[in-house]
């Protein structure tokens, strides 16, 4: 009984008759096909149908389909769409050259906020300097030879205090006092015995004029300047810590700053009590860093700033808006 | 017929030249339509629809045969008027019987005007063809016209189908497949030359 082909053999009669078998898989069926009286007619039934579809008339053209222009309007863009594109071309250009412009100024305004602290590197030359005439006011006759040095060791003894432990002590034993005072302000703990900065400021009365010649501000009560002295003690620089501990010189030259500042306006009580004038002089001298910095941040010229924001806004919905315009303009006239 | 020069023409903006090349596949397209859709009107709008189709997209042609390309507008529109119909199906003007299918009648077939006897052989042929060709389905009809009809190659076609080769080979075979049973079934309609069993071409 003859097995009836199936799909699979159809369609590889159906590629066979066409010739679009391999010449592999063409030579392979014609082996087949010879063996396979079925195959046979499967193809004499395929090509019977083929002749058929082959031999269906082919029909001319009732007319001709060639294009009209009538039929192709060109497209015909508004006089607009030139003028909003380079707009919106002009618009995002300078949209991007205010962005850029602000970002650039941003970074010029956070560089002041960093240099408000950083006056840190030029002040604290200065109070290297100014740090001279403070000991030799404040002080007695006898430091104007070793206080400067021990203004140096000073401020060295905030990267290390080590050297206030060692030859900068010794190298102002005339006048153990303002040494010792002086490392006390910058929060260097020679002795365990030593009074905290905090209890100082609770006793000695505040510099406020010193303050007022920095920033003008508002200098904050004595309790909250210790709290902040305490608070923004490094670490290192306070008590128990140890004093070998690096500090940032960014935090000890204000200090000097202060020092300096606060040694020269309470320069007529000094020479009265040099300790308690150099606790004095030490123990707001954070907090006045603060105030500050705060300062300065405050008059910072956002004005300028603001108005650069405005125009970028301003940039970007002209570039927006006439973009999308053009778009919509485009849009119709392919439509 | 410098066509890869026409199609640059054309895509510069000369309608004449691809008008010219409208004249050079118009009947390819029309007959394709023709065969899909079976009605001549129709046939005309959907050839004409594809070729300003293909002038709208003249710059989607990517090289290869731009005779595929103008037919694969053709199928498109083609099948476009085919969903419509669809969508909104018409009375088919052939006779139906009482359980609403059609008459596959030699003799309804048969029954066109008098016309001398070869002219009346290709109508009858070519109104049993085109019936078989309408009972199949869209996809296999457009292949088989393409490649029986039309007498393009498989990769045309799989160009002007958008389907692979296998596709077009599978499709092709089922195609030819229910196209001889109702071929067969006009057997004594047909001309002698085409009677299975006559074949001798």
């Amino acid at each position: 009984m003859n097995k009836p082909l199936s799909p699979r053999d159809y369609e590889t009669l159906s590629a066979f008759l066409d010739g679009e078998l391999s010449p592999k898989d063409q030579a392979r069926m014609q082996a087949r096909i010879d063996a396979s009286p079925d195959l046979q007619v499967g193809l004499e039934e395929l090509r019977y149908t083929r002749t058929i579809l082959r031999r269906t008339p082919m029909r001319r053209a009732p007319r001709n389909f060639t294009l009209k222009p009538s039929m192709v309007p060109r497209r015909v863009l508004s006089p607009a769409f030139p003028v909003l594109r380079l707009a919106s071309a002009l618009a995002s250009v300078l949209f991007v050259v205010a962005f850029l412009s602000d970002m650039f100024l941003s970074n010029g305004f956070a560089g002041v906020g960093t240099r408000s602290a950083a006056p840190a590197q030029p002040p604290a030359a200065q109070a290297l300097k100014q740090a001279e005439p403070t000991q030799v006011v404040g002080f007695t006759a006898p430091m104007s030879t070793e206080a400067p040095r021990a203004a140096l060791d000073t401020t060295q003894a905030t990267a290390g205090a080590e050297i206030l432990t060692g030859p900068a002590i010794e190298a102002v034993t005339g006048t153990p006092t303002a040494t010792l005072e002086t490392a006390t302000g910058l929060g260097g703990s020679l002795e365990p015995t030593q009074e905290p900065p905090m209890t100082a400021a609770g006793i000695l009365p505040t510099p406020t004029g010193t303050i007022v010649g920095l920033g003008g501000g508002p200098l904050p009560d004595e309790t909250e300047q210790a709290s902040i002295a305490m608070t923004n003690t490094p670490p290192g620089k306070g008590g128990g810590e140890p004093i070998g501990t690096p500090v940032p010189p960014i935090a000890a030259a204000p200090m000097l700053v202060a020092t300096e500042t606060s040694a020269e306006a309470n320069s007529e009580r000094s020479l009265n009590s040099p300790t308690a004038e150099a606790f004095s002089a030490a123990a707001p001298q954070q907090p006045q860093v603060e105030s500050t910095q705060s300062i300065e941040l405050q008059s910072t010229p956002f004005g300028e700033h603001t108005l650069l924001r405005i125009l970028e806004g301003i940039l970007a919905v002209i570039a927006v808006g006439t973009g999308f315009i053009a778009i919509v303009l485009r849009i119709r006239a392919n439509s | 017929m410098d066509e890869a020069g026409l199609i640059r023409d054309a895509l510069n903006g000369d309608l004449d030249a691809f008008n010219r090349l409208v004249l050079a596949y118009q009947d390819m397209a029309f007959n394709l339509a023709l065969r899909m859709l079976s009605d001549d009107a129709a046939a005309e709008d959907a050839t004409q629809t594809a070729f300003l189709s293909a002038y709208r997209n003249l710059r989607s042609y990517r090289g290869g045969s731009f005779r595929a390309w103008v037919l694969r507008m053709v199928t498109n529109s083609c099948y476009d008027e085919l969903r419509k119909r669809h969508r909104h199906p018409t009375t088919s003007l052939e006779p139906m019987t009482d359980d609403d299918e059609e008459i596959e009648s030699p003799r309804w077939l048969a029954d066109d005007g008098p016309s001398p006897e070869e002219s009346l052989e290709r109508a009858e042929m070519e109104h049993a063809i085109q019936h078989c060709l309408d009972n199949l389905p869209d996809d296999f009809r457009a292949v088989v016209v393409m490649i029986d009809v039309q007498g393009l190659d498989y990769s045309e076609v799989a160009v002007a189908i958008g389907k692979p080769l296998g596709t077009i080979k599978s499709r092709l075979a089922r195609a030819r497949l229910k196209l001889r049973g109702c071929l067969q079934a006009f057997g004594e309609l047909l001309p002698m030359a085409f009677r299975l069993g006559d074949e001798a071409i």
